[in-house]
């Protein structure tokens, strides 16, 4: 039989694909809805907090963070509660990670704070002398995209249905609301940090990275 | 030599040319690697070209460069030199063929050229392994699917009845790869919807768990049919060539196959295990990898056992023992991988640095030295010249061989020990290491861990200057040589 | 092929060596430390040995067989048939997975949270009676506060508990003499929504108010103006408003001097590098280990 395939091409071919494709149907396809509803309570992220996920992202800090606590005494007691998986309903993409070179980060908002993350992202040794962690100076003066965290936002509600500006939830509003809402949420996070560029940049109406960073990083609970 | 073979003159140009990229991306892929070993082990590199020099920054484009760089183009590369040769066609009797041919590398070169800018510029899916943008994307998918029309209407007007081994590999290769790729890689680019920020933005199509669980289904298996299927292709073309035996078992390498392929792609699951996915398909993708031993196995085992009684040839011939010993590190990868995939291992193994030495282990010990052994073959054939150095190539292979042993042994060390500082409590119950704890004990063996890729890197780099003199100054062949590649001692 | 046997038996000991060297002390009785030495060991057997094998054959045994009437490229194959030992293992993967996923793994009714929760339960049978025995072994607490500090405070206060030249508070001075008198003469804010003000107290009466805490609520020994501490035993109505008469403070108020540490733990505290957050997760027990090491540092 093998044989008879092997000197037929397009066979051959058709029989892989259905070889390789079996599995993936079997394990991705009967939870899929299970897997992608939200757990209650669980919010989308705010567009200041997207675009610092977009910060997270594109300084690939998943490379070396993971966000993914294990059920294990070890890990609950380090991190905190084990994960969920509706926490991570509003994770497009997820950031999971697979190595920790650093510490998981999902519940990073509850025990480390505004100025301890400004004094640390400056320079990690400051913080811990034997860091391996790099500085990220350039988030002080780089502008953190918060068009395109609007327009990520805006397409989730529009293609996901997300439940933005429905009650309790985020508002989104339109872009130039969403931006004001930014700048304010970014000026209230900025009154716990100390850089003197940050707050003269929130005073001309933009919005440094590290402040959307931060803002992400405070949400993860 | 059999008779027939002579009336065709094969045309090599296009795998000349994906030789050149096989060399030139396999130095960029490992030297930014081995720029990253170094960052773990001193932060201060991490500062080299201002913000484009993070760890982060460049992880990405290290792994891009080997997978996407380097190993495609050695997969491509055999790909133009022997599906020609098993096939029976030259792609110079179809010039239309031939052309789409170089358009194909031509529009790859693009693409990784693409790729390197913004990876470097931080635009990035987050995906690992599929971190390009959707624009680039879509330009990967015109040209993967190039070179499946390539392939296509070359077994098309082929003169072989039948296909060998080496053949199947690549078919399941260009097939599964484009399944995994449309579907980890569906994205709603934002601006289309929104008309307001990065053209070039998307969002994943799937979320948190969902996401996660297709990511590993991927990233297992682009591991699966880049790393291993085409390069198991190009060790059973390669490995008889050189030594002019016959391949040891056709029903060996027939059961391996197809337990390969139909196996491979249910073991995605151990990625994800102890997250927040299905409790049975974590256990599904567990057991399977068990099951994945032995079909990987098969090939490596056909490979020695298709080498038994040609001892005298492996002690002569550099490029066999590249392969050998490729198999056996392919062996230790395979093994290692579906063990380190049991639930109990895998609760200390993952998120360790024991399996970035496993993934290592099948990179640097397999992949590379069965694409180095395959270069070696194929230049004097391609270029009618002599290797220009066989004691530079002995030379290369003991470096390269000592640097894999070291990084292999050091980040197993380091892995396991991580993973018991992350668990370990003292007689209280209480954590008895602080995170930075395990950061510090790793240091000595980050540094280990350098030095042996950069052994590596050294050995690559006499390579390329090996091969760069075989083509500009070897001694000219007369004729294509049989067997074992002619090398000028010295 | 004895050079090959080296090499193998040299990496088989240079990793698994390596990786005892630091696991046996962390090994304990925990099955996932043992399964995964357990496994590493066979990793590198099988992987090692298999290859030897190959070997071997290679070099004492010929391949032979039946060749097929075809050949690719020159290329011929045997009609050998597939290694026994081979197909056996093979087979029984199979025969293993089917049996797991048909009935081994259904009739378990494993879940990782079940598991999960079995951990916790043990691990909470397993110290409850140890910390029902530690609760007034000073010694004892003091040992287990030091293992606390080194994993959840180090990473602040540094190893010494010296804050790190400054980037933390530095808990040695903390607590002394000399921190209680500049306190009360500076004032002190960060924990609670009423500050406690600067100038409470000047000069010799802050000496002595400060004699008599360290003290009485410290419980420390040692003390360098010891003649002052009945001056300050008085002086200390004052603050007595706010900590209590006992030193017990007022929830929510002001904090008890008899446990600094623990109020502090609890509420959290604004600091120098960032907000110390609240240790809530820690039980009293710990806290009062904590409290007692942080007491006792020198």
């Amino acid at each position: 039989m093998f044989h008879w395939l092997e000197e037929r091409p397009f066979m051959f071919a058709a029989v892989v694909i259905v070889f390789t494709a079996f599995a993936g149907i079997v394990e991705l396809i009967p939870d899929f809805a299970k897997s992608s509803r939200p757990l209650v309570g669980t919010k989308p992220y705010t567009v200041l907090q997207l675009a610092g996920r977009g910060v997270y992202i594109k300084e690939s800090c998943n490379s070396c963070h993971s966000q993914l606590i294990r059920p294990f005494k070890s890990e609950t007691a380090r991190y905190g509660m084990y994960s969920l998986s509706g926490e991570y309903a509003y994770d497009r993409p997820f950031l999971w990670g697979s190595k920790r070179t650093g510490p998981d980060l999902l519940r990073v908002g509850n025990y480390r704070t505004t100025d301890w993350h400004e004094y640390h992202m400056w320079e990690p040794k400051d913080v811990m002398p034997t860091s391996i962690m790099p500085a990220y100076k350039h988030m002080f003066t780089n502008l953190a995209k918060i068009e395109t965290a609007y327009a990520e936002a805006y397409t989730v509600k529009k293609v996901f249905n997300v439940p933005y500006d429905k009650e309790g939830m985020p508002v989104l509003g339109s872009f130039e609301e969403a931006k004001a809402l930014a700048l304010k949420e970014a000026k209230e996070i900025a009154k716990d940090m100390k850089s003197k560029e940050v707050k003269a940049l929130l005073e001309d109406g933009k919005v440094p990275e590290i402040v959307a960073m931060i803002a992400y990083l405070n949400s993860l609970k | 030599m059999d008779s027939q073979s002579k009336l065709v003159e094969y045309d090599y140009s296009v795998a000349k040319l994906f030789t050149y990229s096989t060399l030139v991306l396999g130095f960029i892929g490992m030297l930014i690697g081995v720029i990253l070993a170094f960052q773990l082990a001193y932060p201060e590199l991490n500062y080299l070209i201002g913000e484009y020099g993070t760890f982060g920054r460049l992880r990405p484009l290290h792994t891009s460069a080997i997978i996407f760089g380097f190993t495609f183009s050695g997969i491509f590369a055999s790909w133009y030199y022997m599906g020609q040769r098993l096939l029976k066609i030259s792609l110079a009797e179809h010039p239309f063929i031939l052309r789409l041919a170089h358009i194909h590398f031509y529009l790859y070169v693009l693409i990784i050229i693409l790729a390197v800018i913004s990876l470097l510029m931080g635009i990035t899916t987050s995906k690992e392994y599929a971190e390009l943008e959707w624009p680039l994307d879509l330009l990967v998918v015109v040209s993967w699917l190039l070179w499946g029309v390539i392939m296509s209407a070359m077994v098309g007007v082929r003169r072989e009845k039948s296909l060998y081994v080496s053949l199947w590999y690549y078919i399941a290769t260009f097939l599964t790869v484009s399944m995994l790729y449309v579907f980890n890689n569906a994205s709603v680019p934002t601006y289309f919807i929104s008309g307001l920020g990065d053209w070039y933005h998307s969002v994943s199509m799937y979320s948190g768990t969902n996401d996660a669980m297709i990511q590993w289904w991927y990233g297992h298996n682009a591991v699966a049919f880049v790393f291993t299927v085409p390069i198991v292709g190009i060790i059973y073309y390669f490995l008889p060539k050189e030594s002019m035996q016959p391949l040891f078992s056709y029903k060996l390498s027939l059961l391996s196959f197809w337990g390969l392929i139909f196996i491979y792609v249910w073991a995605g699951g151990h990625h994800v295990l102890y997250s927040t996915a299905p409790d049975w398909m974590q256990t599904l993708g567990s057991v399977m990898s068990i099951i994945l031993i032995m079909p990987s196995w098969g090939s490596a085992i056909n490979m020695f056992l298709t080498m038994k009684g040609e001892w005298q040839q492996i002690q002569e011939n550099i490029a066999l023992k590249f392969m050998l010993f490729a198999s056996t590190f392919y062996m230790l990868s395979t093994i290692e991988g579906p063990l380190q995939a049991i639930k109990s291992v895998n609760a200390l193994a993952h998120f360790t640095d024991w399996i970035v030495g496993h993934v290592h282990d099948g990179t640097l010990g397999w992949v590379a030295f069965i694409i180095i052994a395959a270069i070696i073959h194929m230049t004097p054939r391609m270029f009618k010249r002599e290797i220009y150095s066989r004691s530079l190539l002995e030379t290369q292979f003991w470096i390269q061989t000592i640097g894999v042993v070291l990084y292999f042994s050091s980040l197993w060390i380091a892995g396991i020990t991580q993973g018991m500082m992350w668990r370990a409590t003292d007689e209280y119950g209480i954590l008895l290491y602080s995170f930075i704890d395990t950061v510090n004990i790793l240091h000595p063996y980050y540094v280990i861990r350098a030095i042996g890729g950069s052994l590596y890197l050294i050995g690559f780099t006499l390579f390329i200057y090996n091969i760069y003199k075989t083509i500009t100054c070897g001694k000219v062949l007369e004729k294509e040589p049989v067997g074992a590649t002619p090398m000028q001692r010295g | 092929m004895k050079k090959l046997i080296i090499y193998g038996l040299l990496v088989f000991f240079v990793s698994m060596g390596g990786t005892l060297y630091y696991a046996v002390d962390m090994m304990g009785d925990d099955t996932i430390n043992i399964t995964t030495i357990a496994i590493a060991s066979l990793i590198l057997i099988l992987a090692i040995g298999s290859s030897l094998k190959y070997t071997y054959q290679i070099k004492y045994e010929k391949a032979e067989g039946e060749l097929y009437p075809e050949s690719w490229d020159d290329i011929q194959k045997y009609d050998n048939d597939i290694p026994k030992i081979w197909g056996y293992s093979f087979l029984a993967s199979i025969v293993f997975v089917l049996w797991y996923i048909l009935i081994g793994y259904p009739t378990n009714s494993f879940s990782q949270i079940g598991q999960y929760n079995e951990e916790v339960l043990e691990y909470n049978e397993k110290w409850e009676k140890k910390w029902e025995s530690i609760k007034d072994d000073k010694e004892a607490l003091n040992k287990m506060g030091k293992s606390l500090f080194l994993n959840e405070c180090a990473v602040c206060h540094g190893i010494l508990a010296d804050g790190l030249n400054g980037a933390s508070r530095d808990l040695v001075y903390w607590g002394s003499e000399k921190h209680v008198e500049d306190v009360i003469i500076n004032g002190s804010s960060g924990s609670y929504a009423m500050e406690m003000p600067a100038g409470m107290a000047m000069g010799e009466d802050a000496k002595a108010i400060s004699a008599y805490v360290v003290s009485e609520f410290f419980e420390k020994k040692e003390i360098t103006n010891e003649h002052l501490i009945p001056q300050g035993k008085e002086l200390y109505a004052s603050c007595a408003g706010c900590h209590g008469m006992d030193g017990n403070g007022i929830e929510g108020v002001a904090p008890s001097l008899r446990a600094l540490t623990t109020s502090t733990l609890n509420t959290g505290r604004k600091g120098k590098i960032g907000i110390m957050p609240a240790f809530g997760r820690l039980n009293p027990i710990q806290k009062d280990a904590l409290n007692t090491y942080i007491k006792n540092l020198k």
